[in-house]
């Protein structure tokens, strides 16, 4: 080994000391940055030759430092934990949000909501038999009948919005999923052509694992890396980017409540399969627009037809002031449509006696309704607290998801975050590697100038 | 061992105090409201609670109108039946006087017009009417619970109802008296001949100075004066009984106004305290995190 060798030992030294700075440098600048992994230096010892051969010959001394490149420092483990946890978490959010959202809509318990309205209507009834011959009771019904109508209406009409919002978000996050699963097989392939060339493909990785995290939040992605760098994305085992290609998801069904043919679908466009959601805010707005929405809007329903039954079989079974038998009060097919179809305060019928004789029973029996334990208003409690319940347990699992995936980013972030306090040693440490170097090579100076002035 | 880096430090430091503004958030908005149960999903069992006895308010509130209705009815009632008996008192005195042989025919004639006078007087009281309604007529839809012409009885035997509980059995109470059981044959008799009633044959009689009618007049005014009483008694005891249920209600009205409160209302002094614990327990938080996230190891170098 000549000292001319030492030399190149030398510089290769300097070489990897100023790679180690610069790369510190490089996680010190990216600190802050999501989604960035720390990056460590990749530096093996040169032996000398180890396989023997003919002029192959060794002193035995080492040949230097040989920096392979910068390793990304991530759990691949954790990484597809967080992946998972990430999508039950957005789908518990969504559910929650949608609960909290149609629980407004109701705004129980107060005194302005259905309840209070339905009492009041019942309660109007009395007034009526208390003066069943007199005009004001009976215009005083009829009154508050339209606005209980139209309270009805006006509640459905605001989750019949609800589901239409639900439904466009729904459109534009699948749109969002299908334009990042693109980006996701372009930088594959970067990535892929990257390591082929052996240049370095770490930030590139970055992006690509950032972009991933967020396809999990939105559909329950889950991701796994190739042999050759690439990433096969997957969405209820079915593939939604796989090397440098990616497939699209398809929302289809009906775009307002109610209406159309059929319920809200994802499915993959290619095929027209339906695609299998284990997690993400699709899955919570799909349930929401298939399920949850509807089943209110349904329950709704049922109780503005118990209400309409009621009362219209009730005032037929009387005599209004004219002498006829009760005509119908309320009118419509559900919650949306309901009306109020009698007009003439004449045709409210108090009386259960046939004329000449006018007395106010048929008006207390229909007021009797207010605490009849299978009528309206016991429906509408009972749905009232099935909400309670739904949108409770809804919660308390948002906020346990919540936790988890705090827990699991903290973990995650753990090992592939920057600490300022590591960089700073390495920095001190790669500095004193420079200096010593540095130093190694001015000492292989002078010996070489002894040798220069060795023979004069 | 896990790495903590900046990172980590700063989002669960963000964790933290977001949690902690949350319960914050949340006792404020109890404190603002003044209701523990602002949503269904807060408490669903108290939910039920608050609902039913919502319910329950509204229905006490509605039978106490009923009530006041009732009492004015019945007190209506009383007032004409004791100006009948006023009435009655004086046509008996005016029999007396005319059994008397010693009256000649002016004076029968004078006491038969005070008859008169007063059996028109009772006609109208027993025509009195509460809004439009007559009072005696039972649920007849007349306009006139008496003809005022021949005094016959134009109603019904069926009584006016008011609801005044919630019990469906025993919440009714009638507040009306048929007019035929409470005049019975002073205006009209259906048993005599022409119709008359007992005032009509008294003042007859006193015209014609005839002695034997006036005693069976006399008979046929203590019997029905006798009638008058008794459905008098009935009102007033009919006025007790709704009195009684109106005290019951309001006492029922209270209670469930003070469990509703209890249900769904904050109690004032454990939220303040809370609150006061909680914006403590942030402040302390918000300290801490200031001293963590700071110093780093360039602190220390040179």
């Amino acid at each position: 080994m000549s000292n001319f060798a030492s030399l190149g030992l030398g510089a290769r030294a300097l070489q990897a000391a100023q790679r180690g700075l610069e790369l510190s440098g490089q996680n010190i600048s990216n600190v802050n940055t999501a989604g960035y992994s720390r990056q460590r230096l990749d530096q093996v010892a040169q032996g000398s030759a180890a396989v023997p051969a003919l002029f192959s010959r060794s002193t035995g001394m080492g040949d230097g430092v040989l920096v392979r490149g910068a390793d990304r420092i991530r759990d691949e483990f954790l990484e597809a934990r967080a992946q998972q946890v990430r999508g039950t978490q957005a789908s518990a959010a969504t559910a929650q949000a949608t609960l909290g959202s149609v629980e407004a809509a109701f705004g129980e318990p107060s005194s302005t909501g259905l309840q209070a309205q339905m009492a009041s209507f019942w309660n109007a009834w009395h007034d009526v038999a208390n003066d069943p011959t007199s005009a004001a009771p009976r215009q005083q019904v009829l009154e508050v009948a339209t606005s209980l109508a139209g309270s009805f209406a006006r509640t459905s009409q605001q989750l019949g919005q609800q589901w239409a919002d639900t439904r466009e978000q729904l459109s534009a996050t699948v749109a969002a999923v299908n334009r990042t699963a693109e980006d996701v097989a372009k930088l594959n392939d970067a990535i892929r052509a990257a390591n082929a060339s052996g240049t370095p493909s770490n930030e590139l990785a970055d992006q690509r694992d950032d972009l991933v995290l967020r396809l999990g939040e939105s559909v329950g992605a889950v991701g796994r890396v190739g042999e050759d760098g690439t990433v096969t994305v997957t969405v209820g085992g079915t593939p939604l980017v796989s090397g440098s290609r990616a497939s699209a998801l398809a929302v289809g069904g009906p775009t307002t409540y109610p209406g159309g043919t059929g319920p809200v679908t994802v499915s993959w466009a290619a095929s027209g399969t339906p695609a299998t959601l284990t997690g993400g805010s699709t899955q919570g707005m799909l349930t929401a627009l298939t399920t949850t929405i509807p089943g209110y809007v349904s329950a709704l329903d049922t109780v503005a037809g118990q209400l309409t039954g009621a009362v219209n079989s009730q005032q037929a079974a009387g005599f209004d002031r004219t002498g006829a038998t009760g005509a119908a009060v309320f009118g419509g097919t559900s919650a949306a449509t309901m009306t109020v179809t009698l007009t003439d305060p004449q045709g409210v019928a108090a009386s259960s006696a046939p004329p000449p004789a006018y007395d106010g029973d048929n008006a207390t029996a229909m007021a009797g309704h207010l605490t009849d334990p299978a009528g309206p208003d016991a429906s509408y409690r009972a749905m009232v607290v099935q909400l309670g319940v739904q949108s409770q347990g809804a919660t308390r699992q948002a906020g346990v998801q919540d936790v988890m995936l705090r827990q699991v980013d903290s973990a995650r972030l753990g090992v592939s975050s920057v600490s300022l306090d590591e960089e700073m040693t390495n920095l001190m440490t790669y500095q004193h590697a420079y200096e010593a170097a540095a130093r190694f090579v001015s000492v292989i100076d002078s010996a070489l100038d002894s040798l220069m002035n060795m023979a004069r | 061992m896990t790495r903590v880096t900046p990172t980590t430090l700063s989002s669960g430091v963000m964790a933290g105090l977001q949690s902690s503004l949350a319960r914050l958030q949340q006792t404020q908005e109890q404190l603002s409201s003044g209701r523990r149960l602002n949503r269904p999903s807060d408490s669903p069992v108290d939910t039920v609670a608050a609902m039913q006895l919502r319910a329950e308010q509204k229905q006490s509130e509605q039978l106490e109108r009923n009530i006041d209705d009732g009492l004015t009815w019945l007190g209506t009632a009383d007032q004409a039946l004791s100006q009948t008996s006023t009435a009655l008192n004086r046509v008996r005195q005016l029999t007396l006087a005319g059994a008397n042989a010693t009256n000649g025919p002016a004076e029968r004639e004078a006491m038969a017009a005070e008859v008169d006078q007063l059996r028109s007087g009772l006609l109208g009281v027993a025509n009195t009417q509460y809004l439009g309604r007559p009072v005696f007529a039972g649920t007849q839809d007349v306009s006139a619970a008496f003809d005022p012409a021949t005094g016959a009885y134009a109603g019904n035997s069926a009584t006016v109802n008011r609801t005044v509980s919630s019990d469906q059995a025993t919440g009714k109470l009638a507040v009306s008296v048929p007019g035929d059981q409470a005049f019975t044959t002073l205006l009209s008799d259906a048993a005599d001949p022409t119709g008359a009633g007992v005032l009509a044959r008294i003042s007859a009689a006193l015209r014609s100075g005839d002695a034997a009618g006036l005693q069976a007049g006399l008979a046929d005014l203590d019997t029905a004066a006798e009638a008058v009483r008794s459905t008098q008694s009935v009102v007033g005891a009919r006025t007790n009984r709704l009195l009684s249920v109106q005290a019951t209600g309001a006492q029922r009205s209270d209670a469930v106004t003070t469990q509703l409160a209890s249900v769904e209302g904050i109690d004032l002094a454990k939220t303040i305290t809370d609150l006061t614990l909680q914006q403590t327990a942030y402040q302390a938080a918000l300290g801490a995190a200031a001293k963590i996230v700071q110093p780093s190891l360039m602190d220390f170098l040179r």
